[in-house]
């Protein structure tokens, strides 16, 4: 019995060639009749402005009265000082770790959780951590980041993990991140920045430029059993 | 569950063979690739391939299980593969698997096999893909040469050709106005280019998918070489009449290494010049609307590999996809 193959009715040939339905993209043809539904006007309704060609008058615009946007009073205020950071779940940084593409065996810096693509490319001034996936979180994580909730503090320790907080300004940020913009300028590395005097004290240190990511000692001899445990299970 | 793992396997070693030539001889002789690989790029794209592969390879319900795997080395290459079949007994197609297909000479006795790549040769065959590409090139390929007059260039027409008032017809500026006979063209015909672009992935997908037509239509062969004994038509003739003895017609295209190459070259392109229903075209010139232009396709083994090798080059150098 013959191998199964391609019918013949069913071979490639120029003439059996089509694109998926829906692929194409059809120009509304106006004025063409009234089969069409867009003959005698066009769609465009009878006579005025905006019937014409060029330009029909701007969106809001209400004749020469003042419009609604600038009746109505302006309320609340923009903070230009306001910081946003980041949010990352630990639920994430888990995930990302178990599946090896975050490192367990040293820090977890702010580039660490960039590189990997664990946060998006907008980092305002940082990344804060937040407890979502705390009551799952097993493996021990050593963090440095900008900021950590409560509850995903306590996780993290809770876990066998460390985390401080720590302070970049936005060059010092930058620096971290891309270290290698400043190398390929022949530029030095900007010296680590203090908080400014309203957010003294909310950091549990400034932040290092190039980060030292080294584990503590405590914790690198805990590691270091955990991975020879494992190796003679 | 096993088609799935066949699936990732392929897409890994897609991903090898892209990353590095290393890679794909350490699949060629047996080395665990995943290995090679983790060793050659410790931090690039890679831990997002093997997520995926986990997913297909790991059991869906059992956690522990999964945990279990992932503790384990890696599975190798070999392991996910499914072992290259002859081609006749190819009954799935799409399956990314190694197809054998023999070796002839050009009286058709053969001497020998040749494997062709999974990734070129069995890939999913997409119509719609194949119909962008021969678009593609038809479009560019047209010469858009075609102009009418306008008004303006119409010969004449300068003189208003009765008075604005007073003759009680309609108001005319110009005989040459588009509404006249002999007058200009509105919204005519200009000059241009008819390209458009279509992203070198899908090219390259195209020509993966008409050789993956071919191969499952049993519609492609592979030949030592194609340079007849003799620099004779009537030699050629034959030589191609013995290679499509099952075929219903006679349409083929042959394709060798290059149009100086020592399997086919001048002397084919010469002598097979007047056979109407026979194209010839070197391996960097294959393209999707030749191929399909044709019934069968007959490469060389010179081809083949060079082809295979080109098709595997990334497209970025630095892309960890190809």
């Amino acid at each position: 019995m013959p191998a199964r193959q391609a019918p013949e009715r069913d071979f490639i040939a120029l003439n059996t060639l089509a694109d998926n339905p829906g692929a194409t993209h059809y120009t509304k043809r106006v004025g063409r009749g009234i089969g069409s539904g867009l003959g005698k006007t066009s769609g465009r309704g009878h006579k005025g402005q905006k019937a014409r060609t060029g330009r029909s008058p701007r969106l809001g615009f209400e004749g020469g009265q003042t419009p609604l946007r600038m009746r109505v009073p302006l309320r609340g205020f923009r903070n230009p000082h306001t910081r946003f950071y980041r949010p990352i779940n630990l639920d994430t940084v888990q995930q990302w770790a178990q599946e090896g593409r975050l490192p367990t065996d040293r820090i977890i810096t702010m580039k660490d959780l960039r590189d990997s693509n664990c946060v998006g490319r907008k980092m305002g001034w940082g990344v804060k951590v937040l407890g979502r996936g705390a009551r799952r979180l097993a493996t021990p994580l050593h963090l440095e980041v900008s900021q950590v909730s409560e509850s995903a503090r306590a996780a993290i320790e809770a876990a066998g993990g460390s985390v401080a907080t720590v302070y970049y300004n936005k060059l010092g940020l930058r620096a971290l991140l891309k270290p290698d913009w400043f190398a390929a300028k022949g530029r030095l590395l900007p010296r680590p920045a203090r908080p400014p005097p309203k957010l003294e004290g909310r950091f549990d240190r400034v932040g290092e430029l190039p980060p030292r990511t080294e584990l503590p000692a405590a914790a690198a001899g805990a590691a270091a059993a955990s991975q020879q445990e494992t190796a003679a299970a | 569950m096993a088609f799935r793992g066949l699936v990732a396997g392929s897409l890994l070693r897609r991903v090898a063979a892209s990353l590095s030539p290393q890679g794909v001889a350490a699949a060629g002789c047996g080395g665990s690739v995943l290995e090679s690989l983790q060793q050659q790029h410790p931090s690039s794209a890679l831990p997002a391939c093997f997520t995926l592969l986990r997913h297909f390879v790991a059991a869906p319900p059992a956690g522990a299980a999964a945990e279990a795997a992932l503790a384990e080395a890696p599975p190798s290459l070999e392991d996910l593969l499914l072992p290259a079949i002859p081609l006749e007994q190819q009954e799935r197609q799409g399956l990314y698997r190694d197809l054998i297909v023999p070796l002839y000479d050009l009286s058709r006795q053969p001497v020998g096999t040749v494997t062709l790549g999974g990734d070129i040769f069995d890939v999913p065959i997409r119509r719609d893909i194949l119909h962008r590409v021969v678009r593609w090139q038809l479009a560019k390929r047209q010469q858009g040469t075609h102009k009418t007059k306008t008004r303006s260039e119409v010969r004449g027409g300068g003189r208003k050709p009765r008075p604005q008032k007073g003759s009680g017809r309609s108001r005319q500026g110009t005989i040459r106005a588009p509404q006249w006979r002999g007058g200009g063209v509105a919204h005519g015909p200009v000059p241009r280019s008819h390209e458009h672009d279509l992203p070198k992935r899908v090219r390259r997908l195209g020509l993966q998918c008409a050789l993956s037509a071919k191969a499952w239509e049993r519609r492609l062969l592979v030949v030592d070489s194609l340079q007849p004994a003799e620099p004779k038509t009537k030699v050629m003739l034959d030589n191609v009449d013995a290679l499509l003895a099952d075929a219903p017609r006679r349409s083929v295209l042959l394709c060798d290494s290059s149009k100086l190459g020592e399997d086919g070259g001048e002397v084919l392109r010469r002598t097979a010049a007047n056979l109407p229903w026979v194209d010839c075209i070197p391996q960097q010139g294959l393209n999707v609307y030749s191929i399909l232009q044709r019934d069968y396709l007959v490469l060389t083994k010179r081809a083949v590999d060079l082809l295979m090798e080109r098709l595997r080059r990334p497209i970025k150098p630095c892309s960890p996809t190809p």
